[in-house]
């Protein structure tokens, strides 16, 4: 460690829609450093690293590395002189095979022909290498998030890279698979890779990285190391001010059941059964969390109960009646809502703008009308409150969504669904992406929601999460209720991970049954 | 850049476009002519030199506004097809059977005749978008296919139902006269036709930009995954705004049989659907934009035909140049640098004035 490997001096970037995203940006990066980059949502992070790796041009500034000038590379130029990235939207072609992915643009020939063997072969080695393990012939629609993953970074090794940049690749991550993945890089920095990594977590950035830089609307706030601060040092730089991930909950006044499944089973397209018969209920006033390691049946389980999963069976009782098999538009009329755990393919129209993307659940809605004609005055009104009161960092609502930054898309979700002021909130991985100051605002509004009476079921991979928000917590694993506490305040993080490993007890699981 | 200045520079690229394809043409009639002058004269100038000339391009214009119309409605929910070419003709058919077999009184035979027009066209393109909703049938293959079974299925009903056998070609029996539109200026045959096309675009435009059902449509045609989650249903908005798209191809065609002509007399589809997927991208897909783009393709064809008769330039040379056109207007680049410097200045000048 210690020789400078990148240097990114003085950024300058301004989009075509006028948003200058980096303005004076540096960035110096040692040899085998993990280099932590944080910020608030649309503090110019994905911007930054997008320019370093040679997808979006910049305006002004110079970029070295390995003492080489990177003036103006095309990406396939960066690639070529040891730079990878996995982005925050995954790139992986969904309908090809793992190794397929892995191979895309190095294809081994034979002929004409990929030659097929080769190149699983190959992508076995670097998974045993890196320990990095997948089933090169698996569909990448078929595996789970954290697979993904593991395919985006082989897919950066093969490529050669010394450089990796990582942009927020926890948000979509279990504690498990997190802890699985800082093993991972930990072996790679061991290996000489630098690595720079994204993340919105501050205890992450505390446990592996060496040093941080943080940015601010577009400009550099600091630069320090990791072991000579803290974490109220790195959020006061970041948002200006102390923010304490904590909650005070007031004690819960439940009522009446609003919400309640029993023996709800569901078989996915494949033929496997993905949730066994669930049974639970939820109350008026309370917030029930449900972990699992990915995979296990939450978000079908989400799915399910919202009408997004055909061919469910058993009963969802909301207010004493099945709404198994209603139409969304009449489940949300009972008083649903629902935050989808993918932004990008039912939570937003990325083609669409803000103000489309914060109506579509009450566009017959008589208060955005006038002579039942839609207000254009009105429905300005009503986005210009919502963006205001969830801070997101748009220009406008006429901005296009897909243009936000990926914790103000998120925003704009959260914005919709909470808005609707329903009777029972469905939250999926409700605050994925998102920076510590809008985390705690929503898990602020969540809590009110409860205190007001109504009732959340809180899917997340974040256990810290879970555990803060919880009133009680259902535990799935392979598509069962494994475990329910009644009081999620009686639970440790220790007992929840075997819970969710399908283990009995702690007894059990030290004699590995289960 | 805010809006005002966005207008603006669209306008500006489009009228750089047009000035850029103009001078290709004009390269182009150099090529091919031996008097270029004359030929850019009457192609330019021609459509204005006398009011039986504009005339045409105003006949010309109508049909093109009603298909540009279908085709911008039936793009919004994102189903790409061409049902629309099969559904003018179809409706022109049904509004010939209407009006030579029913016996109405006036005004009444008209009106029916443009409304079982409109029925025959939107159900044209119902089928392909109903299809599309219940069994998730790739749209563009099965309008496709729609067109050759309404091509024959209109060619036979005219054959052998509505022939006049006065007739050596295949005609219909004519129309009775108190259906025509009044030609509206002597000396040419413009109608009311073209007035209802104008009242079309902004019945449209209302629909698409005012009203929840078009806001539904523009979503569904964004993402209909999220138009799902969100409790809108997506198959019958989908369905009905095909049903609404083929009705303007339709009426589209009826208000050709009895604006312009005084019998059935296409002896094939007449590719009125296919110039709609050019106005409708010229405007953009905006409804307010359809009438001006219905209007520049009807006033280079006219040009070009009146070039192709009064010189050697032959009218041919009208496909190239429209080609021409509609790849410039389409095209992204043009200006990005211009805009790129015009988009940075504003952003340092409201830069520095944050301080
Ligand atoms: N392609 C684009 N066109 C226009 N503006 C963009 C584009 N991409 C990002 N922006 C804007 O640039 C700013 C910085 O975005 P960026 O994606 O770099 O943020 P970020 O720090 O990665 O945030 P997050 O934590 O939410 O991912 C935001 O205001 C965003 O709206
Ligand atoms: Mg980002």
């Amino acid at each position: 460690m210690g020789r400078e490997i990148l240097n990114m001096s003085r950024i300058t970037k301004i989009y075509p829609n006028g948003v200058m995203a980096n303005k004076d940006v540096s960035l110096s990066v040692e040899e085998g450093e993990i280099h932590a980059l944080m910020g608030e949502n649309g503090a110019g992070k994905s911007t930054l690293m997008k320019i370093l790796f040679g997808i979006e041009a910049y305006d002004e500034g110079r970029i070295t590395f390995d003492g080489r000038d990177l003036v103006h590379a095309a990406s396939a130029a960066v690639i070529k002189s040891g730079i990878g990235m996995v982005h925050q939207h995954f790139m992986l072609v969904d309908s090809l095979r793992v190794y397929e992915n892995i191979i895309l643009g190095l294809e081994p020939v034979k002929g004409p022909v990929i030659n097929a063997a080769r190149a699983i072969a190959e992508t076995r080695a670097l998974g045993e290498r890196y320990n990095l393990k997948v089933d090169p012939l698996a569909r990448v629609e078929d595996i789970s998030v954290g697979l993904k993953q593991k395919v985006e970074l082989l897919k950066v090794l093969l490529r050669g890279a010394r450089l990796l940049i990582l942009d927020e690749p926890t948000a979509v991550l279990t504690p498990q698979e997190t802890e699985e993945l800082f093993g991972q890089l930990l072996l790679l920095k061991k290996n000489n890779h630098t690595i720079i990594f994204i993340s919105h977590k501050i205890r992450e950035v505390m446990k592996i990285c060496d040093r941080v830089t943080v940015l601010r609307a577009g400009r550099n706030v600091g630069a320090l190391k990791v072991a000579q601060t803290c974490p109220e040092e790195i959020s006061r730089l970041m948002v200006g001010r102390d923010v304490v991930l904590k909650l005070d909950k007031r004690p819960r006044r439940e009522g009446p059941p609003l919400l309640e499944a029993r023996g709800l089973s569901l078989t996915n397209r494949f033929g496997k059964a993905t949730l066994k018969k669930v049974d639970f209920q939820l109350r008026s006033g309370q917030i029930l969390g449900v972990a699992g390691v990915e995979g296990n049946g939450q978000n079908e389980l989400a799915e399910a109960i919202f009408g997004l999963a055909r061919g469910a069976e058993g009963q969802v009782l909301v207010k004493g009646r099945d709404i198994l098999g209603l139409s969304i538009r009449r489940i949300r009329d009972l008083g649903l809502s629902y935050i989808p755990e993918d932004r990008l393919t039912l939570g937003l129209a990325a083609a669409g703008s803000v103000w489309q993307n914060l109506i579509p659940d009450r566009a017959d809605s008589p208060a955005l009308k006038t002579w039942g004609f839609l207000s254009l005055r009105k429905i300005a009104r009503h986005a210009g409150e919502l963006i205001e009161a969830f801070n997101i960092l748009c220009r406008g609502p006429d901005q296009e969504a897909g243009l936000l930054s990926g914790g103000n898309m998120q925003k704009v979700v959260v914005a919709r669904e909470l808005s609707a002021d329903p009777d029972v909130l469905i939250a999926n991985q409700p605050t994925r992406g998102i920076d510590v100051g809008a985390n705690e605002f929503i898990w602020k509004k969540i809590v009110e929601m409860r205190d007001a009476g109504k009732a959340i079921l809180l899917v997340s991979a974040d256990l810290n999460e879970i555990l803060e928000l919880s009133d009680s917590i259902l535990v799935m694993c392979e598509g069962e209720a494994a475990a329910y506490f009644e009081d999620a305040a009686a639970v440790t993080e220790e007992e929840l991970g075997l819970r969710m490993l399908g283990y009995k007890s702690k007894e059990a699981a030290a004699h590995g049954q289960k | 850049m805010d809006k005002n200045s966005r207008i603006r520079f669209e306008m500006l690229k489009t009228a750089l476009a047009v000035t850029l394809a103009l001078g290709l043409v004009f390269v182009i009639i150099l090529l091919v002519s031996r008097e270029p002058q004359a030929a850019i004269r009457s192609f330019l100038g021609g459509p204005l030199s006398s009011l039986r000339r504009f005339g045409n391009v105003i006949e010309a214009m109508t049909p093109l506004m009603f298909t540009g119309l279908s085709v911008t409605m039936l793009y919004r929910a994102g189903l790409f097809n061409l049902s629309m070419e099969g559904g003018f003709f179809i409706a022109c058919v049904a509004a010939t059977a209407s009006a030579v077999t029913l016996n109405l009184p006036a005004g009444l035979n008209l009106l029916v005749a443009l409304a079982a027009g409109a029925l025959a066209g939107g159900v044209s393109s119902l089928i392909p978008g109903a299809l599309k909703v219940k069994c998730h049938a790739n749209e563009l293959v099965t309008s496709l296919m729609l067109n050759y079974v309404l091509l024959y299925l209109g060619l036979y009903v005219i054959v052998n139902i509505l022939h006049d056998p006065a007739m050596s070609s295949n005609y219909s029996y004519a129309f009775p006269s108190n259906m025509l539109f009044p030609r509206l200026i002597p000396g040419t045959r413009i109608n009311a036709g073209v007035f209802v096309a104008l009242g079309c675009a902004a019945l449209v435009y209302v629909l698409l930009d005012r009203t929840s059902f078009g806001y539904k449509v523009t979503m569904i045609g964004h993402n209909s995954r999220l138009a799902e989650a969100a409790g809108i249903n997506v198959g019958r908005t989908i369905i009905l705004s095909q049903l609404i798209g083929g009705m303007l191809a339709g009426l589209g065609g009826a208000v050709e049989m009895f604006g312009m002509y005084k019998r059935f007399q296409y002896q094939g589809l007449p590719g009125y659907g296919w110039d709609g997927v050019l106005i409708a991208i010229v405007a953009q897909f905006k409804p307010q934009f359809v009438p001006l783009s219905a209007f520049f393709l009807a006033y280079l064809r006219i040009g070009a035909d009146i070039m192709a008769r009064e010189t050697d330039v032959p009218s041919e040379i009208v496909a190239v140049i429209q080609a021409v056109v509609i790849v410039l207007i389409s095209a992204e680049a043009i200006l990005k640098g211009y805009q790129r410097r015009l988009v940075v200045r504003q952003a340092r000048k409201e830069e520095a004035l944050n301080g």
